[in-house]
């Protein structure tokens, strides 16, 4: 069983596509519209890697963070102006994704997290 | 035809009328003896003494007698009439006259001088006043020559009798073209009829007219704006009317001038938040643009694989997203015109109250920060919604910049009728820390703000604050509200 992908975003559809692309590829992925649910499956289950948006209703992407004890590879993604700045210098964050980036961009980055196909 | 009469009666008809002459009169014999003279001839003289002259010589009585009177005498005597109408002379007694005289001979039964009559009258009252009155009108003419201020006379009918040239200047004719030969109601627009026809009431009534603004019609075509003051004067049991004209052509380009300054403030006021709100608006597009590219993706996998259910569901998304993209696009191009462009029509309260939450609903959301919206009222106001949406967003980005941070955050957004009055109040309440009391006053002051420097231009409340009074209205903060409270009322149309 393969430790899925989580992605965390608070726009239901770009949830949904993102299911859909990973899906098709074979990826396993599990998305959530809301951080605290999202949270809480990152603490109890073995994930690859977690996506997450950054601007969301009650709690930022950063919050999450911080509350997350596990150290799992984390990544910032956001249609903000300056995404850059907002992780900058913190070592728990992995890398940020710019919305809207190309879809491939994100399975590149997603496989990188994903051991090799045996 | 003479009349005869006894000698004696001759010499006392003449003596009685060189008495009563009312001037200084003599006559005198060749060796300048008074033979006759007036009542008022010695006191004309300075000498108040009733003494009997008679006999004596004219020097004798006066011995001080200037050297040119005596050649004037002389000259009386050898036939000469002479006359002075003004004649300054400086007495004795230093006293200084203006004398009207008269020296003339008298001729006996023969033809031959038989010596000479002196009329002297003292019109120095009559040049003073001349004087005076000459400078009166030479000040008055002065005045109406070169008053700035336009000034003309004219008849009920209308018909210009006196122009003065500041006036004639303002209208672009000479004098001989306008007075007695235009009227006012040739240069004067249609348009004023109405107006005029009020101006012609007060006048009746109350003997003046003005401060009136209108127009006249220049020898060039070109209107010129002037404004007008009246009254009424009786010349020669004429009733006319003065008028005093200002040109109000360099005011009305000032007042133009202001305005646009101002509705240039309104924009560039307005750019600034948008600027400020800027990644919130990004995030806003972006969020759309992104579910298109991951939709487009899987759409591209749906035709290759012939997944026709995966593919109609990702055209779904594609659509669904760029009708989002372009709402918000949409409602910043409307935010963004410039309200100089828009006329003044009926707006929708709550209307303009879901725009502004529209344009700030990304960086409430992303901020944690609870919005209630409670709009009761379907009032509508008359004036500029871009405007009114701009004040509503201010209020908005303020309340969100006061809440951020504060445990709750929360705003409310409220919309009501005011009860007993054709108003209409809608209310901004944030749960941010309150404003501190010496704040209170000058935050509607233009440039100045409680945030830190690079998070606002200050210019947001006291432009806000302009747009609302401009519309009827008034914006202030409650300040009997728990909590922070801005409330702008604006007056409601019925219709």
């Amino acid at each position: 069983m393969t430790e899925p992908v989580v992605y965390i975003d608070d726009e239901p559809l770009l949830c949904r596509a993102t299911e859909a692309i990973l899906g098709r590829s074979g990826i396993a992925v599990a998305t959530f519209t809301d951080p605290l649910a999202g949270l809480a499956y990152v603490e109890a289950h073995p994930v690859a890697v977690v996506l997450c948006d950054y601007r969301m209703p009650r709690m930022n992407a950063l919050e999450l963070l911080q509350q997350l004890a596990r150290a799992v590879p984390f990544y910032i993604v956001s249609g903000e102006l300056d995404v850059a700045r907002l992780a900058a210098g913190n070592p728990r964050v992995t890398g940020v994704l710019t919305k809207p980036f190309p879809a491939e961009e994100m399975l590149e980055l997603v496989r990188a997290h994903l051991p090799t196909a045996g | 035809m003479s009349v005869a009469l006894p000698v004696e009666t001759l010499r006392r008809l003449f003596a009685d009328f060189v008495r009563h002459v009312p001037m200084a009169a003599a006559a005198f014999d060749r060796e300048m003896r008074y033979l006759a003279h007036s009542d008022g001839w010695l006191a004309a003289h300075g000498d108040t003494t009733t003494r009997d002259i008679l006999g004596l010589t004219h020097y004798e009585v006066f011995p001080e007698i200037r050297d040119e009177w005596r050649e004037l005498h002389r000259r009386g005597l050898a036939g000469e009439i002479q006359r002075r109408d003004h004649d300054y002379f400086e007495r004795a007694d230093g006293r200084r006259e203006w004398l009207r005289w008269l020296v003339a001979p008298w001729r006996d039964a023969d033809g031959a001088v038989g010596g000479i009559l002196i009329y002297t009258e003292n019109v120095t009252e009559q040049m003073d006043t001349r004087r005076r009155l000459d400078q009166r009108e030479s000040t008055i003419r002065d005045f109406f020559a070169q008053s700035p201020l336009g000034l003309n006379l004219c008849r009920m009918d209308g018909l210009w009798l006196e122009s003065n040239p500041a006036f004639l200047r303002i209208i672009g004719y000479t004098h001989e073209e306008a007075d007695g030969g235009l009227t006012y109601w040739q240069l004067t627009p249609r348009k004023y009829d109405a107006a005029e026809a009020a101006q012609l009431e007060q006048l009746r009534t109350t003997r003046r007219y003005g401060p009136y603004e209108k127009e006249f019609i220049r020898k060039d075509g070109t209107t010129i704006p002037v404004r007008l003051n009246g009254f009424l004067i009786e010349r020669e049991s004429e009733t006319l009317i003065w008028s005093l004209i200002e040109d109000m052509t360099e005011q009305r380009a000032l007042e133009r001038e202001v305005e646009e300054e101002r509705l240039k403030a309104i924009q560039a006021s307005k750019l600034a938040m948008l600027g400020e709100m800027a990644a919130g608006i990004a995030h806003e597009i972006n969020n759309p643009l992104s579910i298109i590219e991951l939709f487009a993706y899987t759409l591209q996998g749906a035709l290759d694989g012939g997944d026709a259910a995966t593919a109609r569901e990702a055209i779904a998304g594609i659509r669904a997203a760029a009708s989002r993209a372009g709402k918000i696009v949409q409602g910043l191009s409307r935010f963004s015109r410039e309200s100089q462009r828009e006329p003044r029509a009926d707006v929708e309260i709550d209307a303009i109250v879901t725009e502004a939450i529209g344009l700030c609903r990304a960086r409430l959301a992303g901020d944690a920060i609870a919005l209630t919206v409670d709009v009761s009222t379907r009032a509508r106001v008359e004036g500029h919604a871009i405007e009114l949406t701009q004040v509503l967003v201010n209020l908005l980005n303020n309340a969100r910049d006061a809440a951020r941070g504060a445990e709750p955050g929360w705003i409310r957004i409220t919309a009501h009728d005011v009860a007993d009055a054709p108003l209409v109040e809608i209310a901004v309440e944030d749960s941010g820390p309150p404003l501190p009391a010496d704040a209170r006053d000058r935050i509607f002051r233009p440039f100045f703000t409680t945030k830190k420097v690079g998070e606002g231009t200050g210019l947001g409340l006291s432009i806000s604050r302009s747009i609302v009074e401009r519309h009827g209205g008034t914006l202030d903060l409650d300040a009997a509200a728990p909590c922070t409270r801005f409330a702008l009322r604006l007056p409601v149309v019925r219709r």
